[in-house]
């Protein structure tokens, strides 16, 4: 299987007002791959992956999905976990499984009702009746039934109780595919980093490090959360 | 996710480590077919990438065989398992010589003290 | 894009439903207190304050629908979809529009709801007759030009006036304004009000003029009619498309 560049920046500038959130970043990330971004908070994390997205199109330099600039296509090859709640409190599971299957071609509805099933998250369920965890675990499997070249999770394991990440994080095992793409953004580092491929360090908006995760450990003979640490010495 | 992995070190030589084990345990036997990649992902909570590169160093050291259409097999000879063992044994041989080292005795005592047990 | 007429009506009936039916209930109710003299005047009196109200509430829902729905957390979900800005933005206008067509209904059943005590007449009669006005203004509609352009121009009036608000909410996303949004959006909107007079006042005023000399009366109403229109129409392509384009190449959420 040929690994495809999906996601690639060349030279991108962000500024907010006169703060500088991305310092001539610079990275490309390929199809069969689960990308690591990890960074403290406010190190541009979230910025890199707005932009992916295309909710923040003020900036300089070139940002390519799947070669193209950004527009309709990209948003459609792109499944995004933000983090945040986009629901409405009264809704139900069912209704947020409806409003995908009538959005998204490439969603799957029975994936995700199996899923919601397995996670004991039934679709009479009211979101304001749900807790952080779970509502976590329901916005994951939404995202993950879509069949998507390019997975961005932002945070996905956040506010999730440890017994929770391992589902989370065996769904997005589960979901591996050769010719798709996880970026995966958080900072709890040392339960997930033999999940990743790749690692990419964010630090105050520039890139540090961009590197296979078993080459890392080779090198150093440290865990990837140990190389986080010292990376990130205060 | 139960394997529980150092994650100091590479993770694939740890996989290939515990393959090796169940080799030698026979837990998995010449002629057995080597779950897929995407299982043995779920099962160790692993990249599947990383379980890729463990299989392939596999085959390379000749201790598994890949069918195109089939899958992988295990194609361990009794010489390669023996081998294998010796590795491992010299392995712990060495590291229980360190840690007496570490207790100051010598590797003369250390020697009398296995023939008394 | 049926699809998304779909959401955006799911996402918003919950909240328009509410305000109808509470505005219907006090209509029905207050219809028991009509024909007693003093308190007819009272509950009259009422009755416009919560037709004002309901105008009120439906305005402010929405921008408040477009707000949340496109640069709330909401935006996260619909600004990400597969879809074109043209599709998502023209969604909006339809079901914000749809809601005022029905609050206008609401509007007129609430009322005649709450004056049916004072019908001295068969209620079936007045049904008739109301249909009968209708009938005739419908043929009016499609004979007479100028009651043509004056309906076209309320309908129109609407969209114009749902898609300054909607430009007006957009504005305030970009880099220029991160800070205080609500503040620069209600100045865009009073300062946008001011040139719009500004700039269509000599169309409009020299029609004016112009019918002051004719005699006719019909003159008079097609004159102001035929460049309101055009006004109108110029009005929605124009804050249609910057919208849009602030949409694909300046927000900042």
């Amino acid at each position: 299987m040929e690994e495809k560049v999906l996601i690639e920046f060349k030279n991108v500038n962000k500024k907010y007002g006169k703060k500088v959130a991305l310092n001539n970043v610079n990275f490309s990330v390929s199809s069969g791959r689960i990308v690591g971004l990890l960074g403290p908070n406010g190190a541009g994390k979230t910025t890199i992956i707005k932009l992916i997205n295309g909710l923040l199109k003020d900036y300089t330099g070139e940002i390519l999905i799947d070669g193209e600039k950004h527009g309709v296509k990209s948003k459609g090859i792109i499944s995004y976990l933000p983090d945040v709640d986009y629901f409405q409190s009264w809704m139900k599971i069912k209704d947020t499984l409806s409003i995908f299957e009538d959005l998204y071609e490439d969603f799957d509805v029975e994936k995700a009702m199996n899923l919601m099933y397995k996670m004991n998250l039934s679709p009479n369920m009211r979101v304001k009746e749900l807790s952080k965890g779970m509502k976590e675990k329901m916005r994951l499997i939404l995202v993950m039934s879509r069949n998507a070249k390019i997975y961005i999770l932002d945070e996905p394991i956040g506010g999730v109780d440890p017994a929770s990440r391992e589902v989370v994080l065996d769904t997005i095992l589960n979901n591996y595919s050769p010719e798709s793409l996880v970026l995966f953004s958080t900072h709890l580092i040392s339960d997930i980093e033999r999940v990743f491929d790749q690692v990419i360090f964010v630090k105050e908006g520039e890139i540090i490090l961009h590197k296979d995760a078993e080459e890392l450990r080779l090198e150093r003979n440290k865990s990837i959360d140990e190389i986080f640490r010292e990376e990130f010495k205060w | 996710m139960t394997f529980s992995f150092n994650d100091k070190f590479p993770i694939y030589m740890q996989i290939i480590d515990d393959i090796k084990a169940q080799l030698i345990s026979e837990k998995l036997k010449t002629g057995d077919q080597v779950d897929s990649v995407r299982n043995l992902a779920l099962f160790y909570g692993v990249n599947p990438n990383t379980i890729q590169k463990a299989l392939s160093e596999l085959e390379k050291e000749g201790l598994m065989k890949s069918e195109s259409t089939s899958g992988r097999f295990i194609n361990a000879s009794k010489e390669k398992i023996d081998e294998i063992k010796d590795i491992v044994a010299k392995e712990k041989v060495s590291k229980f010589l360190n840690e007496m080292e570490g207790l100051g005795i010598s590797k003369d005592k250390a020697v009398l003290m296995i023939m008394e047990e | 894009m049926v699809k998304l007429l779909k959401y955006d009506f799911t996402q918003s009936y919950r909240a328009y439903g509410f305000i109808f039916s509470v505005f219907l209930v006090i209509c029905f109710f207050s219809s028991f207190l009509m024909g007693s003299g003093l308190l007819d005047i009272i509950v009259r009196g009422i009755i416009t304050t919560f037709v004002v109200t309901l105008l009120v509430l439906v305005v402010t829902n929405v921008i408040k629908f477009y707000n949340s729905s496109m640069f709330s957390d909401s935006g996260y979900l619909t600004l990400t979809l597969p879809v074109s800005t043209h599709k998502i933005v023209l969604s909006k206008i339809f079901t914000s529009a749809l809601w005022y067509v029905i609050a206008l209904f609401v509007l007129l059943l609430g009322t005649f709801i709450s004056f049916i005590p004072l019908f001295e007449q068969n209620i079936m009669y007045i049904i008739s007759v109301a249909f009968e006005t209708i009938g005739k203004l419908i043929h009016l509609f499609f004979t007479d030009y100028n009651v043509t352009l004056f309906v076209l121009n309320i309908v129109l009036g609407l969209f114009v006036f749902v898609i300054k608000i909607f430009f007006v909410i957009t504005a305030v996303q970009t880099k220029y304004t991160r800070k205080n949004k609500m503040a620069f959006g209600i100045l865009l909107y009073v300062l946008l009000e001011f040139l719009i007079s500004f700039v269509t006042s000599p169309f409009l005023e020299t029609s004016f003029i112009g019918s002051i000399v004719a005699s006719d009366n019909f003159m008079l109403v097609s004159d102001i009619l035929v460049p309101t229109f055009f006004i109108n129409i110029i009005c929605i392509i124009l804050f249609y498309f910057l919208t849009v384009y602030i949409i694909d190449n300046m927000i900042e959420i």
